[in-house]
């Protein structure tokens, strides 16, 4: 019976510490598909600049984690991304095609801009929280141990 | 059945003025030349008979009345976002000369606020020209010839290019030919090739002196085509091209028979003795072309 009960504890301490663990990763996670799309959007900038290929082969050939071209239409894979950075990558491709070059090139850097910022916040987030939530699972979990204790 | 050549620029005018046009009659959508769209006005279509006005049920007037398809700012800004495949950066040298090619050979003029940077903007009308290959039309203009050079000449939409493209394919059944194309006119692009015969290379290239001289020296041609000789740089290559011993296939903007000599692009082109066929569009449907020697004017 006492094994039965020190698995158990044991248990729900490491769920605890999983659940703040996976916490902790989705923001390590975001930090990841951040500079994904700070390197894509690079790449973007550059076959712009280069070689001046239409919206859809472009978005094709060097953004093909965040977007997909279906005719005609854009479809955002906003995975790991949270509503404020979905809103800068929807932003850039609603708009991008819509000027000339110089005007382009000036809105991705400025877009570039946007996501060195995001991506620096979310790592600051990601190192601070992350620990956070680590602990703060693996400490609920042991609070609920003794709370059934 | 065959896609007709206004089914392949119907995908890039906004949908709600697309869809007017699957009520049109087939007889009438074969004879479209033009549809012009402007900014909060009736669209219309120019046909042999004249511009005929379009309405919302997909009938058409010679007036605007009740009922009659209006295209407003946003379709017309939506369908100018279409012609440029969304990407009106890789279009700002055609928009800097005021068109956007099509497939098919078709055209979109535009019209608006010119900026300083030479780009059309804030967009007030498009012209949407449909290109057709019309084979036989150029049967005169081909069992006229001589071996020397060939001059098309006829007021703007009277089918001068119609008439170059069916020449080309029928000279290409014997000969080396070589089209020079600024604006995928004659050869319909790459993307959806008009017939052009078996034995024709397509150089697209927007400065026309520089394609003839390209042509020249790579592909050894025994006829080189290319529309609308109007610099002085153009005629240069086409003089040298006729002294290197090639066949020239041209054409030019002529209200009158008269304006053959009055202007000075064409004044020369015939003094050069680069032609000795030309052949005068009228402009009126079914009317063949007017053949004579430059030496008869």
């Amino acid at each position: 019976m006492g094994i039965i009960k020190l698995c158990g504890m044991a248990g729900l301490i490491i769920t605890g510490w999983l659940v703040g663990f996976k916490k902790s990763a989705d923001l390590r996670f975001r930090v990841q598909r951040l500079k994904k799309l700070y390197e894509e959007t690079e790449e973007l900038l550059h076959r712009l600049q280069y070689e001046g290929l239409e919206r859809d082969r472009l978005l094709l050939s060097s953004f093909s984690d965040f977007c997909l071209v279906w005719n005609g239409k854009i479809l955002f894979n906003e995975s790991g991304l949270t509503a404020e950075d979905a809103v800068i990558l929807k932003e850039m491709i609603q708009k991008l095609g819509t000027g000339n070059l110089e005007t382009e090139e000036k809105r991705l850097l400025y877009v570039l801009e946007r996501l060195r910022q995001q991506e620096s916040a979310a790592q600051k987030i990601a190192v601070t929280n992350g620990k956070i939530y680590q602990t703060l699972g693996t400490c609920a979990g042991i609070m609920i141990c003794i709370f059934l204790l | 059945m065959k896609e007709d050549a206004l089914d392949a620029v119907l995908p890039f005018v906004h949908q709600s003025i697309g869809r007017v046009f699957l009520f049109l009659p087939e007889e009438t959508k074969r004879e479209v030349c033009e549809l012009r769209l402007r900014r909060n006005l009736p669209v219309c279509l120019t046909l042999p008979q004249g511009i005929r006005y379009l309405f919302k049920d997909g009938t058409i007037d010679d007036r605007p009345r009740e009922g009659v398809l209006i295209c407003t700012a946003e379709q017309l800004e939506e369908t100018f976002f279409l012609l440029c495949k969304r990407s009106v950066y890789a279009h700002a040298e055609e928009l800097r000369e005021g068109y956007l090619s099509l497939p098919n050979g078709c055209r979109a003029g535009v019209c608006g606020r010119v900026a300083p940077d030479g780009m059309v903007r804030d967009i007030t009308s498009l012209n949407l020209r449909i290109a057709r290959a019309v084979e036989g039309c150029a049967d005169s203009v081909v069992s006229a010839e001589d071996g020397g050079g060939i001059l098309i000449a006829g007021p703007p939409s009277s089918g001068k290019t119609t008439v170059l493209r069916d020449t080309v394919r029928q000279l290409s059944k014997n000969k080396r030919v070589v089209v020079i194309d600024s604006r995928g006119e004659i050869s319909g692009g790459t993307e959806r090739p008009l017939s052009l015969g078996v034995n024709t290379d397509v150089l697209l290239i927007r400065n026309k002196a520089k394609g003839t001289e390209m042509a020249l020296r790579t592909m050894f041609p025994q006829t080189i085509a290319l529309d609308e000789t109007g610099t002085a740089e153009e005629l240069k290559g086409v003089e040298e091209s006729f002294h290197a011993g090639v066949q020239i296939v041209t054409t030019a903007h002529i209200g009158e028979k008269r304006e053959l000599l009055e202007r000075k692009i064409t004044r020369h082109l015939l003094a050069s003795g680069a032609i000795s066929t030309v052949a005068l569009l009228s402009g009126k449907i079914g009317e063949p072309p007017e053949i004579f020697s430059p030496e008869e004017l």
